[in-house]
């Protein structure tokens, strides 16, 4: 399915990274789960954002969904997570594009102290809906064009992505801001894999 | 043990309620259990979203009791009760056929309503949509109440669902496909039409779905059989055709459409999928054997756009007159069609590709050569 799921911004400092605005689609999945796998995308993109050097871009596949990832230099960051359907190239265009626009009405010496609910950024879910056809990106020449200069490294899994050592499931068992429903569905999602098991 | 199953009994009771009562029930999950709490109801229900979740601790109690008890009331009269522990049963897990099988007995008995029945296999495949059974049994019950009191927007909107939530669900597609033949194309006059703009929507957004390139190919493929009756936008648009052309007229102008708007649509926007290569090779092969198929030639008209294709068309197509004969290699090959499909394979492959299209253009060349006998 060409998808576009979550697009987030983030403010990356030493001490780690800070949601700053978020958009999400989970309409698609069953209504029982929509809570958590939206936490669980929110988590897994602050845990990226975490990981990616400053000024620079990374993929990350896990399972059937990709996670593009932007830190720009001053500590912006940007997260697209889609399907693997969904054009990466469009995906970086679109970070591009939303971190602009997200830096023109926020100045960077504002962004230590802004807090998530306090944030006018209706924008995001513009683009969220938008740019679930890719094709809408074909006006954006102009990014695209400097993204053809840009390296982008690709993951094929969130492991590779963590520090030495670091497992997900830790991280998951250990996170804070994952509620237990959330890490019951985590769970149970690692576990089952066919049709015919239950619990 | 007897609290157990005490316990058991209630639940079975109440989720059999929800399923009777909530006419636009729609979805069940299993929520994997928080606490060890076992003094809080295991149902969530939200009658709003018409969603109803059961949580895992006790699905495999459930289970195990139901299991017992369908075996122990299966040869008795009250077919009601042996019916709830069939729900309950088969909602947790779709996959035993056993179950199913009991269920058609009580079917062909009479003794279910098919409306509810179609209901609630609805609400397993919510939860396992690859489930064959459920489908199987969808099929058994429009045989039993009549093709034609299928309501295929229900059916319709059941396999959008399905297939939107999980990909490569063949099992989906396949009763889709049931559906186009046995209702679709029997009741409906726009079916064809329609299932064209449908397959295209889908195959735009899910572009590495093979399951989707498929059914498209399957609905072209019907256009042998079924002419195009109703002209609406769409089937003016792909086939730009009047009332005078013949069906093998219409799969030409319908590849011709596929190969120059459909395709490079594709390849443009997701680069990189195999599914895409192979829906092309579906296409030049089938163009290529109608060629084969096409009776009289007719070398002098030299237009070859996507909207000049009518007219050469119609002038290098027409009907056989005893059945299918093939045209001679030598005599395919010079028509106007096949050189500019040659043309079109060549300039396409002289295109700039990256990455993994690399590889697969490379592929391509080589099946063009060695299948289609096409060197470009």
């Amino acid at each position: 399915m060409v998808k576009i799921f979550a697009l987030s911004v983030l403010h990356k400092t030493d001490a780690g990274a800070v949601w700053l605005k978020s958009a999400y689609d989970v309409q698609s999945f069953s209504y029982f789960q929509r809570g958590s796998i939206q936490e669980f995308m929110g988590f897994v993109s602050k845990t990226i954002v975490e990981r990616t050097q400053a000024a620079s871009r990374q993929s990350v596949k896990e399972g059937e969904y990709l996670c593009h990832v932007y830190v720009r230099g001053d500590g912006l960051a940007g997260v697209v997570i889609c399907d693997q359907e969904y054009p990466s190239r469009v995906a970086h265009t679109l970070i591009t594009k939303f971190l602009d626009e997200f830096a023109a009405k926020y100045q960077p010496h504002s962004w230590p102290n802004l807090q998530e609910k306090d944030i006018e950024f209706n924008q995001l879910n513009v683009y969220l809906a938008k740019y679930q056809n890719p094709r809408e990106a074909d006006a954006l020449t102009k990014i695209q064009e400097d993204l053809d200069e840009t390296k982008i490294i690709l993951h094929n899994t969130i492991e590779a992505v963590l520090e030495r050592g670091e497992k997900l499931d830790d991280l998951v068992t250990k996170s804070e801001g994952l509620s237990l429903h959330a890490k019951g569905f985590y769970k149970t999602a690692r576990k089952t894999n066919s049709c015919c098991t239950f619990g | 043990m007897d609290c157990d199953n005490e316990m058991l009994e209630k639940i079975l009771k109440k989720v059999n309620g929800v399923v009777k009562e909530d006419n636009e029930i729609r979805e069940f999950t299993l929520i994997p259990s928080v606490g060890k709490d076992r003094n809080v109801s295991p149902i969530n229900y939200v009658w709003e979203e018409h969603a109803l979740g059961l949580e895992t601790w006790c699905a495999g109690l459930l289970f195990g009791y139901a299991q017992k008890q369908i075996f122990k009331w299966r040869c008795r009269k009250d077919h009601d009760t042996l019916n709830d522990y069939l729900v309950i049963a088969l909602l947790i897990n779709p996959e035993v056929r056993t179950f199913w099988n009991i269920k058609r007995e009580l079917l062909d008995g009479n003794l279910l309503d098919c409306s509810t029945e179609l209901r609630f296999s609805r609400l397993v495949l919510s939860w396992k949509p690859k489930s064959y059974e459920a489908y199987s049994y969808r099929i058994a019950i429009f045989k039993k109440i009549g093709h034609a009191k299928m309501d295929f927007r229900e059916e319709s909107d059941l396999l959008d669902s399905v297939t939107r939530n999980t990909p490569n669900n063949y099992h989906a597609w396949n009763h889709r496909i049931w559906c186009f033949e046995n209702y679709m194309l029997v009741y409906e006059t726009d079916a064809l039409s329609r299932e064209l703009r449908f397959s295209e929507d889908w195959i735009k957004t899910h572009v590495s779905e093979h399951t989707g390139f498929h059914y498209r190919q399957h609905v072209i493929d019907s256009l042998k059989g079924h002419k195009l009756k109703e002209i609406d936008e769409y089937s003016k648009l792909v086939l730009n055709c009047d009332s005078g052309c013949t069906a093998q007229h219409q799969i030409l102008y319908l590849l011709i459409y596929e190969l120059h708007k459909v395709l490079p649509d594709l390849h443009h926007h997701f680069p990189g999928h195999e599914s895409i290569w192979y829906h092309r090779k579906y296409v030049v092969h089938t163009m290529h054997a109608h060629l084969c198929q096409i009776h009289s030639v007719d070398r002098d008209i030299p237009q070859f756009e996507f909207n000049g294709a009518a007219k050469l068309l119609d002038g290098v197509a027409r009907s056989c007159r005893n059945g299918v004969r093939c045209l001679k290699e030598e005599q395919m090959q010079s028509t106007n069609l096949y050189k500019r499909l040659v043309l079109n394979e060549r300039e396409f492959l002289d295109g700039d590709f990256k990455d993994e299209d690399v590889r697969l253009s490379r592929n391509y060349r080589m099946w063009l050569r060695c299948i289609v006998g096409i060197i470009v």
